[in-house]
């Protein structure tokens, strides 16, 4: 069980277009453009959710076994770890 | 159009100096200079927008005197520079012009971005790139196809109503471009300008909508976004490949003044304008090949 809660940065806003949507860091003025699913598993990142959850709903929302999306999800909240939008 | 430098520092007016009125967009602006020829220029530029004097409130003004030892450059939002020669001075106040107006129109909730912008069947077509890269070259190809003209400049984003709203500047055109819009040939025997990108004629709505079968076109909602990949390659093919809206919008914003000033609002904005809007990146090769090329990604069917 993973009880770890990601964390947004309160600087770091989403902004829909389309298909896609923007990760919009204030502190630094970068733009990041990401997926659809990428920004479902932002939205999920509100300091309510453990990771366990996150994938949970993920899976939820795709109609997917949660062992087929636990390592995609495990892959984004790395990235977003990378890009340093995650608290 | 433009005189001489010498002859510029040889005429002024002592009296009050002419003052020339515009409405843009619904933002009232005088221009007024005492160097002659200055306001010719402007109004070379803005002839579409000329109107009736009106009160001061809520009017941009701009103006460019002549002092003893300097042309200085101010406008109602204190800005104030001088400049030892005139014509820097009237590129300085052509762009004092230009800010007073977009930032007047930001506070309207109005959106302009750095870019051409025709319609297509009812739908509006956004050509963004930078200056150089061909922007009113393929738009006055595009209104020579029989596509209307919303601007060669900024397109005009009102994001309330989700349209892209007409922008009657005249055109500038480059001296090559008659010979690629052979409609455009009469202008050889208009005199020259020098307005910022080299020597250009200006070209007034009225005359491109008599010279070009597509003519000026009324509001439309975005429905295309077109982003320049560097300027045209004639001995090329021309490539165009489709992008993310969201790596479009990025780049809009690049190019709208706004988004300097309140770039979490711009986004939000320009980002809504996009949703369900095609978007690609052209790197332009000859006009017509481009055009073709073009002209099949507008008429095939898009998500």
């Amino acid at each position: 069980m993973n009880l770890r809660l990601p964390i947004p940065n309160k600087d770091v806003l989403l902004q829909r277009v389309g298909q896609e949507a923007i990760l919009n860091d204030r502190r630094n003025g970068r733009a990041h453009v990401i997926n659809e699913s990428a920004a479902q598993i932002w939205e999920l990142c509100d300091g309510q959710h453990t990771l366990d959850q996150i994938v949970s709903a993920f899976a939820a929302a795709y109609a997917l076994p949660v062992a087929d999306v636990q390592a995609d999800v495990q892959y984004i909240l790395a990235k977003f770890h990378e890009l340093r939008v995650l608290e | 159009m433009w005189p001489a430098r010498s002859s510029l520092s040889d005429t002024t007016d002592a009296a009050a100096p002419p003052i020339t009125w515009y409405t843009v967009l619904g933002v009232p602006v005088a221009v007024s200079s005492d160097v002659a020829g200055v306001l010719a220029c402007v109004d070379a530029t803005y002839t579409a927008f000329r109107s009736v004097p009106c009160g001061p409130a809520d009017v941009f003004a701009a103006q460019l005197l002549r002092r003893e030892d300097a042309f200085l450059v101010s406008d109602s939002h204190g800005y104030l520079r001088g400049w030892p020669d005139a014509h820097a001075a009237l590129l300085d106040l052509l762009d004092r012009i230009v800010h007073g107006v977009l930032a007047r129109l930001h506070e309207q909730g109005l959106y302009a971005v750095h870019a051409g912008a025709v319609v297509y069947k009812g739908a509006a077509l956004i050509i963004a790139g930078r200056s150089g890269h061909g922007k009113t070259t393929l738009v006055l190809g595009l209104v020579r196809r029989g596509l209307g003209l919303l601007s060669d400049e900024f397109a005009i984003a009102d994001a309330t109503q989700q349209l892209i709203q007409p922008y009657r500047r005249s055109l500038h055109i480059r001296p090559g471009t008659p010979d690629l819009i052979p409609e455009l040939a009469f202008l050889r025997e208009q005199p020259q300008q020098r307005l910022g990108g080299g020597i250009e004629w200006t070209l007034t709505p009225d005359q491109l909508a008599r010279a070009l079968p597509g003519g000026l076109a009324s509001a439309a909602p975005p429905r295309y976004v077109l982003l320049l990949d560097g300027p045209p390659r004639p001995q090329a093919a021309p490539a165009l490949v489709p992008i993310p809206a969201a790596v479009a919008t990025l780049e809009l914003l690049r190019g709208t003044w706004a988004a300097s000033v309140d770039f979490d609002g711009g986004l939000a904005r320009i980002g809504r304008l996009l949703h369900g809007v095609a978007c690609a990146r052209l790197r332009a090769g000859a006009l017509e090949p481009t055009l073709d090329t073009l002209m099949q990604w507008l008429e095939s069917p898009h998500d």
